[in-house]
């Protein structure tokens, strides 16, 4: 039976993982280990529908472990493996890279603000936005870049407690999404951190969730 | 699957925010290890292929539309005085 992959930990903290989790496919969720790396795995009778459900059960069951402390990177959505060898097998490509975060990062989670409009913080977009009137091309460019190299930073404001940040433009609007990644012990001195910026009074806060954005290469 | 993309502009209610963060996360961040993500709808596999190329594509979509219509909007002004 295919084996679909939700997340990756840290083989050391597999004893620590909740037990009777479910995932994609409302399938028992289990742990394979490729030597330092395991995977969090499930087996499904066949592809995952790219519906509400699945991504919320995707979700979900990297979710159960955040709660139980347990830091782990996600997968992105959608990758289903014929066998439980082969999940080992494709992770030597990228395991490398994802061990090196999970080891630097164990203990921590990823938490994710999210801002409708980001003009207050970032006096360069009203000047992006009167450019778009004038050159329609140099518009086009400065929204590519601006996804790709944000100028936006917060971990300055927040202080120590905040031990990486990333920083994505929301896919439509003026909004972005700051990722930061905070020690399971200090979120609620990174909730009162956040709370003490009046920039940041309209941000939706959420977390502690998987590492999402961390799981990436930096671009 | 719903498009949170298609919200209009004004729809920035909190819990359409946090929806819309939790599609694009699960569905555009993390762990890539197999070159290949299938994605199917209604048990039918819509989409195989990379994923970074489909969102990208997608993105460039919408930039498009929204130069298209930025466009418009600049050549359906009348001309300035000389």
């Amino acid at each position: 039976m295919p084996s679909y992959l939700h997340g990756l930990l840290l083989s050391r903290n597999v004893h620590a993982l909740p037990r009777h989790v479910r995932g994609v496919a409302n399938a028992p969720v289990r742990a394979i280990e490729c030597g330092g790396l395991a995977a969090l795995v499930g087996d499904v009778g066949a592809t995952p529908e790219a519906a509400l459900d699945g991504v919320r059960a995707h979700d979900a069951a990297l979710q159960a472990v955040i709660d139980a402390r347990v830091t782990v990177a996600a997968a992105r959505f959608g990758q289903t493996f014929t066998t439980s060898a082969d999940v080992c097998t494709h992770l030597e490509r990228v395991g490398a890279r994802v061990q090196r975060v999970l080891e630097e990062f164990d203990g921590c989670g990823e938490m994710r603000l999210l801002m409708h409009d980001t003009a207050a913080l970032d006096p360069a977009a009203t000047t992006s936005r009167l450019d778009d009137a004038a050159s329609p091309g140099r518009a086009y460019l400065e929204h590519l870049r601006s996804r790709v190299l944000p100028a936006l930073r917060l971990a300055p404001a927040l202080g120590p407690v905040v031990r990486a940040e990333r920083v994505a433009r929301m896919p439509r609007g003026s909004g972005a999404v700051f990722a930061h990644l905070v020690e399971f012990g200090s979120v609620d001195d990174y909730r009162s951190a956040v709370a003490a910026v009046p920039a940041l009074a309209e941000a939706r806060l959420v977390g502690p969730v998987a590492l999402y954005s961390f799981a990436e290469p930096e671009l | 699957m719903s498009d949170p993309t298609e919200l209009p502009e004004e729809s920035y209610e909190p819990e359409r925010i946090i929806l819309s963060d939790l599609i694009n996360r699960v569905l555009d961040k993390g762990v890539v290890i197999s070159s290949h993500i299938t994605i199917s709808i209604a048990d039918v596999d819509l989409i195989d292929l990379d994923l970074r190329l489909l969102i990208s594509a997608v993105a460039t979509l919408h930039q498009r539309i929204e130069q298209r219509a930025r466009n418009a909007k600049l050549s359906a002004r009348p001309p300035a005085e000389p």
